[in-house]
């Protein structure tokens, strides 16, 4: 339960950070201008991020593998297959 | 305190337009010229209405004006000069700074300019007459070596023509024969060779038989020079004539003349004609000695005019440019003897300051010649006031009045005026290429919200939702990081181009864009789960499969993973960006992608949108605009709010509560379609739910969604009779309090009628008289009811337009994702498979690379960023900017001097 919401936090608490305090410490004569940049690109990025996120939270439909996908993400990514029988691919 | 102040104006001044003030400049005629030199260099004052068509000259500089047109010809004029002659003219890039140019300088340019001209005009014209005098003798040298060989070999060999067999063929042509042989007559000369067919053919047609012609070319062509042309190469031919009477040669010479026919003296024996040769040979040598010294000395004089031409020629323009304004202002004092000219003028607030200092600092500069004449009424006051117990407090009384007449004065001028002042940003190079963004669309209205601010990071971010791939954005930062570097070479280079480089300007002036484009790529490479095509996995992908060896072992084996089973899917997802899997199961993963990428346009576009209606509510503050306020963009916020702000909760909701892991009635077969049910609130209708499934995606959806309809269709009446009736009630209100007495409403014009939010009564027209009051109010008011009309229906109809448009993010980004996969695929993948012997396969595998990158450069990143680039700049011009920005204003024109560079 407390690992399922480490990865948003996280990610909610670097833009807030960009978008909310950085803009306090803003200086020079384009402090305006630099103030603007900092909370917008803080808000698109953030707003980008969480539809991407969302739309993987609860996926409606499951990717579609053939054989060789199948075996291919066994071997990179971990539960590999293993079984007793040999297999030339 | 001040400059906590300053810093605040600087900052302000990029959100909104600066300050303007409206000024009346004084200058006096003595030193006016030296002030406005100053006042173009500094590049920060706009003179009003002195370039209008109907505008009268004061004439006082018109021999001004003139005499800097002819000092400029006698400048092209040796510049001519030095081009033909390849003489190096030297080139000054710091000649605004260092060469500033002042009034008594004129007079300095214009007799050293006179004094060079004359000079190199005679050593020109001696120059010419030399060459032509060598020319007509190398002609008459060629023509008399050609006459002797012709008639030598005549009398060394009776084979060929003798005069005896010449005289004979002529005696032959003629129908008269004397008794006794006659004597051969002949004529050399040189034509050009351009006439000489048409020139044989007349004199057949006109001697027939009795002339006989033989023609030679010369071996290269020779100069020609006449008065006010071009030096001009002319191929020439040395022709002989013969004949054997002399009663022709009067027609021929005739002829001769008409075509320009240099007529020879020729010798009748060989031996005084190969005397003439040698003569003519050596007189040749020295005319081309003397033509040498000729030119080495008309050579130095260009040489030293090429030195200062240069900053000459810039200074002239700028005089010229300066004379021009001073004579188009209007002249104030005396009627006999006029001293000041009268200028009006807008300065930026902020500059005020600064341009009195520069024009002290000028009026100063020229008080040197005031100065002596100062100082000789001091000795004339010192003579008269000698009998005078008091002089120094006569002298102190007059010092201060002849600096104060001497002064360039700037007032503010504080009463209305009926135009909008012009608009002015003060921009920096990374500022510069968002506004000129913006102003390609149009330019601001006064003190009106700017929306380059926003634009810098919108821009990109758009631009990068169509183009998002990691490793192409790098590629965009590499590129925009080189010109940034190289910033200093590309201005040199761009001040010291003979011509021209269009694109190079454009790139150079959008670095900064293109620098933020690739930036914003690099993060949406990073959501996206794209490099170049391919996908990588950070964080460890939230799908597996827990099937044995002897289940997948079938080849024909596909299987969609099950998003409702823990050995699938773990319940956690990816957490930045998409799952790897997308990527690894390939064309499959387009119904997923699709759906993400329309529905995450929908949510962007109106966040945008709704950002663009809470910058017109802030204009509307900014402006004291509370009728559009209140009656105008609050009912478009709701309306928006009550539909789009619906469909937006909508993604949102179906994003939390339906999954395939969640039991029914939330799982994947109930979860409805987000625009279905968003058709069917608008249209009210009610659809059968699905077997096991609920009706509704929340309790009580239904008549909510009838309450936000009908709350948006009840803010449309607002827009629509709203401003008209507020604008008639204050019409009327006004009316009856001046008892008849209204101010004349000015009419809208063209540009004003593009702002979507300019239909203001406000009128600051100082003119108010009676007129007929029921036409002129129902005229009017029938304008602002059909201009009401208008942006109701812009406003009800671009809603759902404009988002349908925030589609295109989705569509570009879809395009830009399946190129990458077909170059991938089809290109380099092949050079990857290839299966020949090594010392084939490598070479075969650099080709494919090489085809592979030369094509991901030239068309994923330049033809797809610069349509990606297109498509963001419509959405920014029609879709975010019509919410709130008027862009009707004028630019602000100061009076400036370009950056001289090579080609000025």
């Amino acid at each position: 339960m407390v690992s399922e919401w480490v990865a948003p936090i996280v990610i909610t608490s670097i833009w807030a950070f960009i978008g909310i305090i950085c803009p306090f410490f803003a200086r020079g004569p384009n402090r305006g201008v630099t103030q603007c940049c900092l909370m917008l690109t803080a808000a698109t990025c953030w707003l980008f991020w969480l539809c991407c996120y969302m739309t993987q939270l609860n996926p409606l439909i499951g990717p579609k593998l053939s054989m060789n996908e199948i075996m291919i993400m066994a071997r990179e990514w971990g539960n590999e297959i293993k079984d007793t029988m040999a297999v030339t691919v | 305190m001040r400059v906590f102040k300053k810093r605040q104006t600087k900052v302000k001044s990029f959100f909104r337009s600066e300050d303007m003030d409206l000024c009346q400049l004084l200058l006096h005629t003595e030193n006016a010229f030296d002030c406005l030199i100053e006042v173009g260099h500094h590049g920060a004052v706009q003179f009003n209405n002195v370039y209008d068509e109907d505008r009268l000259l004061n004439n006082l500089y018109s021999k001004k004006v003139t005499q800097c047109y002819e000092l400029l010809r006698i400048v092209d004029s040796l510049h001519t000069y030095i081009v033909q002659l390849h003489v190096n003219e030297i080139f000054y890039p710091d000649v605004d700074r260092e060469n500033r140019l002042k009034e008594k300088d004129l007079a300095k340019y214009s007799d050293s300019l006179k004094r060079i001209h004359v000079e190199a005009s005679a050593v020109t014209e001696h120059y010419y007459r030399l060459d032509s005098r060598r020319n007509r003798m190398m002609e008459h040298s060629f023509a008399l070596n050609k006459a002797n060989k012709y008639m030598v070999s005549d009398m060394g060999s009776e084979l060929l023509y003798s005069e005896s067999t010449v005289i004979g063929l002529v005696q032959d042509a003629t129908t008269t024969s004397g008794a006794y042989p006659a004597h051969l007559n002949y004529m050399i000369g040189c034509i050009r060779a351009d006439k000489f067919y048409s020139f044989e053919l007349l004199l057949y047609r006109l001697c027939s038989f009795n002339l006989i012609i033989r023609f030679s070319e010369m071996p290269s062509p020779v100069y020609e020079y006449h008065y006010g042309y071009k030096p001009e190469r002319v191929r020439k031919f040395a022709i002989l004539m013969m004949a054997s009477s002399t009663m022709i040669w009067p027609k021929v010479l005739k002829i001769c003349a008409h075509y320009h026919v240099n007529i020879y003296d020729c010798p009748s024996s060989a031996s005084q004609r190969e005397d003439k040769v040698k003569e003519l040979s050596q007189e040749i040598v020295n005319v081309e000695k003397v033509l040498k010294e000729a030119e080495l000395m008309r050579r130095q004089i260009l040489e030293v005019a090429g030195r200062d031409l240069f900053i000459i020629r810039v200074n002239l323009r700028k005089a010229l440019k300066v004379y021009d304004l001073m004579n188009r202002l209007r002249l104030v004092g005396g009627v006999e003897v006029p001293r000041y000219l009268l200028a009006e003028v807008y300065i930026p607030s902020s500059d005020v300051p600064e341009v009195e200092v520069i024009l002290r600092n000028a009026s100063r500069i020229s008080g040197g010649a005031d100065n002596i004449d100062s100082s000789d009424e001091d000795e004339m006051n010192d003579m008269k006031t000698m009998p005078n117990t008091t002089p120094y407090p006569i002298e102190a009384d007059f010092q201060p009045l002849e600096d104060m007449s001497a002064g360039a004065i700037l007032l503010k001028k504080n009463r209305l005026v009926n135009h909008m002042p012009p608009t002015y940003f003060r921009l920096n190079k990374f500022t510069r290429g968002f506004q000129n963004l913006i102003d390609a669309y149009g330019m601001a209205d006064y003190k009106e919200l700017n929306p380059a601010p926003y634009t810098i990071i919108t821009f990109p971010f758009l631009f990068a939702v169509m183009f998002g791939d990691l490793g192409h954005g790098i590629l965009l930062i590499l590129f925009s990081s080189l010109m940034i570097w190289k910033h200093r070479e590309i201005e040199k280079y761009q001040i010291n181009a003979t011509s021209e480089n269009e694109i190079l300007n454009i790139l150079y002036a959008g670095r900064y864009i293109i620098l933020l484009m690739g930036v914003f790529s690099v993060y949406m490479g990073l959501v996206y789960n794209i490099v170049m095509a391919k996908g990588f996995n950070l964080f460890g992908s939230s799908w597996s499969c827990r099937y044995n060896e002897t289940t997948v072992y079938d080849p024909a084996f596909h299987v969609t993973l099950d998003s409702s089973h823990p050995h699938f899917y773990s319940g956690h997802p990816y957490p930045l960006g998409m799952d790897p899997v997308w990527a690894v199961c390939g064309q499959d993963s387009i119904t997923t992608t699709n759906s993400l990428k329309m529905k995450m346009a929908i949510v962007l576009g109106i966040s945008q949108m709704m950002f663009g209606l809470g910058l017109a509510a802030a204009n509307c503050v900014l402006m004291n605009r509370k009728a559009d306020l209140i009656l105008v963009v609050i009912p478009q916020m709701i309306f928006m709010l009550c539909l789009f702000g619906y469909l937006v909760f909508l993604i949102f909701y179906k994003w939390m509560s339906y999954g395939g892991h969640k039991p029914a009635p939330y799982n994947a077969a109930c979860a409805p379609s987000v625009l279905i049910t968003f058709i069917n609130m608008m249209l009210m209708k009610k659809e059968d739910p699905v077997e096991n499934c609920l009706d509704y995606m929340y309790p009580n959806e239904r008549m909510i969604e009838f309450a936000l309809v009908g709350i948006a269709f009840c803010t449309i009446p607002i827009l629509l009779a709203g401003k008209p009736i507020y604008l008639m009630r204050r019409r009327r209100k006004m009316q009856q309090e001046r008892e008849r007495d209204f101010k004349r409403m000015r009419r809208q014009t063209i540009a004003e009628m593009r702002s979507t939010m300019r239909y203001t009564d406000d009128d600051n027209s100082e003119t108010s008289r009676q007129k007929s009051v029921d036409n002129e109010e129902e005229h009017e008011m029938s304008e602002i009811w059909i201009h009401s009309g208008i942006h109701t229906i812009e406003t009800v109809l671009g809603s759902v337009s404009h988002t349908a448009s925030y589609l295109r993010l989705w569509a570009l980004s879809l395009a830009h994702d399946q190129l990458s996969d077909v170059l991938w695929h089809m290109v380099l993948t092949k050079g990857f498979a290839n299966t020949l012997p090594l010392y084939y396969g490598v070479p075969v595998l650099m080709a494919t690379f090489f085809a592979w990158a030369i094509l991901t450069v030239a068309i994923l990143v330049m033809m797809e960023g610069l349509s990606a680039f297109l498509h963001t700049l419509r959405l920014h011009w029609v879709e975010f900017q019509s919410k709130f920005f008027g862009g009707a204003g004028e630019s602000f024109k100061a009076f400036n001097f370009p950056t001289s560079n090579q080609r000025s």
